[in-house]
């Protein structure tokens, strides 16, 4: 058991840290990792995932918040809809034909990673356009993002980051600092409705959770010495990775 | 109304306010899972496993908790002058604990 719990720290340390620096919450090396590690059934690795991403969020935040880099007043319009997403995504998760979701999300991903890719191309500082059609666009991409978080156990980071850079005009690390926080309520609402139904393993989620505090306490203290060209390209990185899982995990579906 | 208008009243203040509560929501979540895993390993008799059980869902519980009440704390600091912001903090309170009660049923 403490080989298990180790690795349980570990898997949640790369989680929190990545997950921390990019914006995201780490979902997508937890699910994995948590099946891989402790032989959880998908749906209850999920739902330990959405623990932790609670968790990547809280350590994350509390840096953040007294660093000044969450956009409260957007983050808080943004969070009732990624909320409503993923509940919805919760209550409805055992019903939903999954392949054809993933082979979309992939091409969503594709779309996105080519857009996030770091050009000459400035967004000024605080120059936001979180007003009419940008301010329903970024609503309806929230409802989208937190459906992805739900069904899939991830804190849909990978969508809230490139709402509120390319659509909102965050700039970039004011944007990742911003979807922590907002990733916080989403995953613990959907996390809520796994947990209802009995389906967290606590001492899993418990163990993975240590080290996802740890992770993105430390990553989120270290993140404005790196460069946003840097974390740009982590960022792409991972979108490329995650849109090639969603593939692989679509054909498994047929 | 641009966004950045949107941002001047929503003082530093409350950044450093859910950080608090974020943080304190942390710290009791860490001491009560460790609490946790200590007792696992010992766990043969009920008891210890029952007080492991008790002590982590205590600690997934405090920090799954520290979102809704950080939300609901900008809820109550920015209800007089940014009432908008406030009320689409209580309905994502209200849809979570609607989702949470309707998965219950």
């Amino acid at each position: 058991m403490s080989t298990e719990l180790v690795q349980l720290v570990g898997v949640g340390l790369a989680a929190g840290g990545i997950g921390a620096l990019l914006g995201v919450g780490g979902g997508l090396i937890l699910v994995p990792g948590l099946i891989f590690i402790s032989g959880l059934p998908f749906q209850n690795a999920v739902a330990a995932s959405l623990v932790c991403v609670v968790g990547t969020s809280v350590a994350g935040s509390t840096v953040y918040l007294r660093q000044d880099r969450v956009d409260l007043p957007v983050a808080i319009e943004l969070q009732f809809f990624t909320v409503v997403g993923a509940v919805v995504a919760g209550l409805v998760a055992a019903f939903m034909p999954a392949g054809p979701l993933y082979f979309a999300f992939s091409i969503l991903l594709l779309v996105t990673a080519y857009r996030m890719w770091p050009r000459q191309r400035r967004v000024p500082e605080r120059a936001t356009h979180f007003v009419g059609r940008r301010r329903h666009a970024a609503a309806g991409a929230s409802v989208g993002a937190g459906l992805v978080s739900g069904l899939l156990g991830v804190g849909g980071g990978v969508l809230n980051v490139p709402i509120l850079h390319l659509l909102v005009g965050i700039p970039f690390d004011r944007a990742t600092a911003t979807s922590v926080y907002i990733i916080g309520l989403t995953a613990s609402a959907a996390a809520a409705v796994y947990l209802v139904r009995g389906d967290v393993e606590l001492w899993v989620a418990g163990a993975a959770l240590i080290g996802t505090m740890l992770g993105a306490g430390v990553a989120a203290l270290f993140a404005r010495r790196v460069q946003v060209r840097v974390l740009k390209v982590g960022f792409v990185v991972l979108l490329l990775y995650v849109a090639f899982r969603m593939v692989g995990r679509g054909v498994a579906q047929f | 109304m641009s966004h950045s208008s949107d941002r001047a009243p929503v003082s530093d203040a409350l950044g450093a306010l859910l950080a608090r509560i974020l943080t304190a929501c942390q710290v009791l979540a860490i001491v009560a899972i460790l609490a946790g895993l200590a007792a696992t390993p010992s766990g043969d008799a009920a008891s210890a496993r029952s007080f492991a059980r008790l002590a982590t869902s205590l600690g997934v519980g405090a920090l799954m908790v520290g979102p809704f009440l950080a939300l609901a704390a900008a809820a109550a600091a920015t209800a007089r002058r940014e009432t908008r912001l406030a009320v689409f903090a209580l309905a994502a309170v209200l849809v979570a604990l609607g989702g949470a009660a309707l998965a219950g049923l």
